[in-house]
């Protein structure tokens, strides 16, 4: 374990100097369901991947953005609904109380990341902040159920969160998410466009029974 | 030449008598009589004249004799006008009283009224004007009037009598009184009031059938019945399709008597169950009629007559949302409607139950009953699908049931939803909204469905006051 993070510290410093163009693969852990997520991370655009199963049907969902758009577009490949529709950033909002979520940064000199903790009234919270040259700000209004992408907003921060613990006060966990790999390769934009397929549909498509 | 001289000498003493005071046949005519006449065979003869000659006399004396040849009476002056001997003044007014006919009957089946022909006959001089009044001791409902209650000279008038069905049966003598100047003339009319069954309702009861309770006569022949509700009493129905008083299969040439102090309630119409997604629910029950009328009826009503309620629309969906980072995921949901007054049972999930639901209330019954609600959905239901969870919000609402009288009311159908995804957050899902037109509810039923009869006693209309709720027509 030791081996891996001095080789990830490595290949982050050497990564950070041309700003970060690859991918990342991380495990969450949300309200006790595990789901691998995979960040496609280029210049301007970003591209969240998940795959789960929901009842017996495999859901693969890409959740893709521009900097600067207000505007999320996602592409959903399912059974039940396989097309892309958009989700405007203001519909956005999540359940989890994080805004007086007080951080403090523990800065670890040895490494390159740096330990954040906060609190408040409801949850304790730790993130550590890898040091690589990307910058979130920006998707950070669209990722509101994450802590890590509040602490980056709130602090204008850069990096990437390679962990980030959520608890209750009961010291029951509510969220994690860990770095499983991080692959530094230039992506070509298709890896950011609608795939072929894929039309155009509504958030919500009603069909009544009979 | 001597014989008449003597014989002029006589007469001269005779005309000296006879100017002094003359009697013919008598020898001692009575001293206040300047003239007295004596006869056993003959009598005495004035002047004959028709009255058309005797008004061309010219300045007759005070006092001066005929004999009316027009009408055949010794008249004389008296110095302003010819007087009859039995004449008191002048302007004394001399008048006949005649009836078409002297009795009459109502029957209260076919009619509620008679009339006669009042005519006045004067032989006054002059034409006067005669004031005709009925005298009468008529039973409270039963009123009498005269078509003109002055007749000027010689004319008619009508006289008529209009009764009730809830008045006394029997035999009223109506005194029809002339008054001209100081003369009264009087006839009487007897009216005959017939008799009608009598029917008493002094308990509870439901589903009442007037004829066949009662075992009255039926169809082909047509009575009068007079049916008193005693106070507090309720006469209900047990069903909405079955009023709750209903005249049944008298003949219609018949004629009902309806006295309530009670309460004559309809069932209210059920509220719809659930099952039909298609339609987006069920319609309400039509409510019930509390009065349903076979033939023509008289209604008096200090109580209360309440057309029953309709039972509310139930709503329904069933459908299946197609939604990005999830798939589908199908949502059955209802609810039912409310009773209608009286007694309208709330609506109920039905034979193929959805998975949500809620069952409308029950309406209770009496004087002040209340309607049942439709049921209600407005609880957020969380579904949880995969890492995702999809929390949906209804606003689903069940047609509320009418009060007496009232129809029943649609539902309501409204979702919100919102999907809840780990790292982005929770979405808002924009469910469109449902615009076809939903089931509507019951209709109320009649206060008084007069099926064609004739109603008296209560206007056509839709009325909601404390003696009548709902429709009275038809």
């Amino acid at each position: 374990m030791k081996t891996f993070l001095t080789f990830l510290a490595l290949t982050f410093s050497s990564l950070a100097i041309a700003g970060f163009e690859g991918i990342i693969t991380t495990e969450v852990l949300n309200n006790g369901t595990r789901i691998s997520t995979t960040w496609f991370i280029g210049k301007d655009r970003l591209k969240l991947h998940m795959q789960y199963k929901v009842n017996e049907d495999t859901i693969s969902v890409d959740f893709i953005l521009s900097k600067g758009s207000d505007v999320m577009t996602i592409v959903t490949d399912s059974k039940g609904y396989k097309g892309y529709s958009f989700l405007e950033k203001s519909t956005i909002s999540s359940e989890l109380n994080f805004e007086n979520l007080a951080f403090k940064n523990h800065e670890n000199k040895d490494s390159n990341e740096t330990k954040y903790q906060g609190s408040n009234n409801k949850y304790h919270c730790a993130i550590w902040i890898l040091d690589l040259d990307i910058d979130l700000f920006d998707y950070a209004p669209f990722f509101k159920a994450d802590p890590a992408f509040h602490l980056i907003a709130n602090h204008r921060l850069k990096g990437f969160p390679k962990n980030s613990l959520l608890t209750n006060h009961n010291g029951e966990l509510i969220y994690s998410s860990t770095v499983t790999n991080i692959l530094h390769q230039k992506l070509p934009e298709t890896d950011f466009e609608i795939p072929n397929g894929f039309k155009k549909r509504e958030l919500v498509e009603l069909e009544y029974q009979k | 030449m001597l014989r008449s001289t003597l014989l002029l000498v006589l007469i001269l003493i005779s005309i000296i008598n006879w100017s002094q005071n003359v009697g013919i046949n008598t020898n001692t005519p009575d001293s206040s009589a300047i003239l007295h006449l004596e006869s056993n065979e003959m009598g005495f003869l004035p002047p004959r004249m028709t009255s058309l000659e005797r008004d061309a006399i010219s300045v007759p004396a005070d006092g001066l004799v005929i004999f009316n040849t027009t009408d055949s009476t010794i008249q004389y002056f008296n110095g302003e006008c010819w007087m009859h001997s039995y004449q008191k003044s002048c302007d004394e007014c001399f008048f006949d009283i005649l009836l078409d006919t002297a009795n009459g009957t109502i029957d209260r089946i076919l009619t509620d009224s008679l009339s006669f022909s009042i005519t006045v006959n004067q032989t006054s001089l002059t034409p006067q004007t005669t004031s005709l009044f009925l005298l009468h001791s008529l039973p409270p409902l039963t009123s009498a009037n005269l078509s003109q209650d002055t007749v000027f000279g010689s004319g008619s008038s009508t006289a008529t009598i209009v009764t009730s069905i809830f008045d006394d049966p029997g035999v009223y003598p109506i005194a029809i009184q002339g008054i001209c100047n100081s003369n009264i003339q009087v006839e009487v009319f007897y009216l005959t009031i017939d008799s009608c069954y009598e029917v008493s309702i002094s308990a509870a009861v439901s589903n009442y059938d007037l004829q066949a309770i009662n075992s009255l006569p039926g169809i082909g022949t047509p009575i009068c019945v007079v049916v008193d509700i005693d106070p507090g009493i309720v006469i209900s129905s047990t069903d909405p399709t079955i009023p709750a008083f209903y005249s049944g299969s008298l003949d219609n040439l018949s004629h009902v008597g309806i006295r309530n102090l009670g309460l004559i309630e309809a069932e209210g119409g059920d509220g719809a169950t659930g099952g039909a997604v298609a339609t987006f629910g069920n319609v309400g029950e039509d409510g019930g009629d509390a009065l349903v009328l076979t033939t023509k009826t008289t209604i008096i009503n200090p109580g209360q007559v309440f057309g029953g309620g309709g039972g509310g629309a139930s709503v329904g969906l069933g459908t299946t949302f197609s939604v990005p980072v999830i798939g589908t995921f199908t949502l059955g949901i209802g609810a039912g409607g409310g009773g209608g007054s009286a007694d309208g049972a709330g609506g109920t999930s039905g034979a193929i139950p959805l998975p949500i639901w809620a069952d409308g209330t029950d309406a209770s019954n009496g004087l002040i009953a209340t309607p049942g609600d439709g049921g209600v959905l407005n609880v957020p239901i969380s579904i949880p699908l995969g890492p995702v969870s999809i929390t949906v919000t209804p606003n689903v609402i069940g047609g509320d049931g009418g009060d007496y009288g009232i129809d029943g009311t649609s539902g309501l159908i409204a979702v919100t939803a919102s999907a809840s995804i780990p790292i982005i957050g929770t979405i808002s899902l924009p469910v469109p909204p449902i615009t076809v037109p939903l089931p509507s509810g019951g209709t109320a039923g009649y206060c008084i469905n007069k099926n064609g009869n004739v109603l008296i006693g209560l206007p056509d209309g839709n009325f909601q006051n404390l003696n009548e709720k709902g429709e009275i027509g038809n």
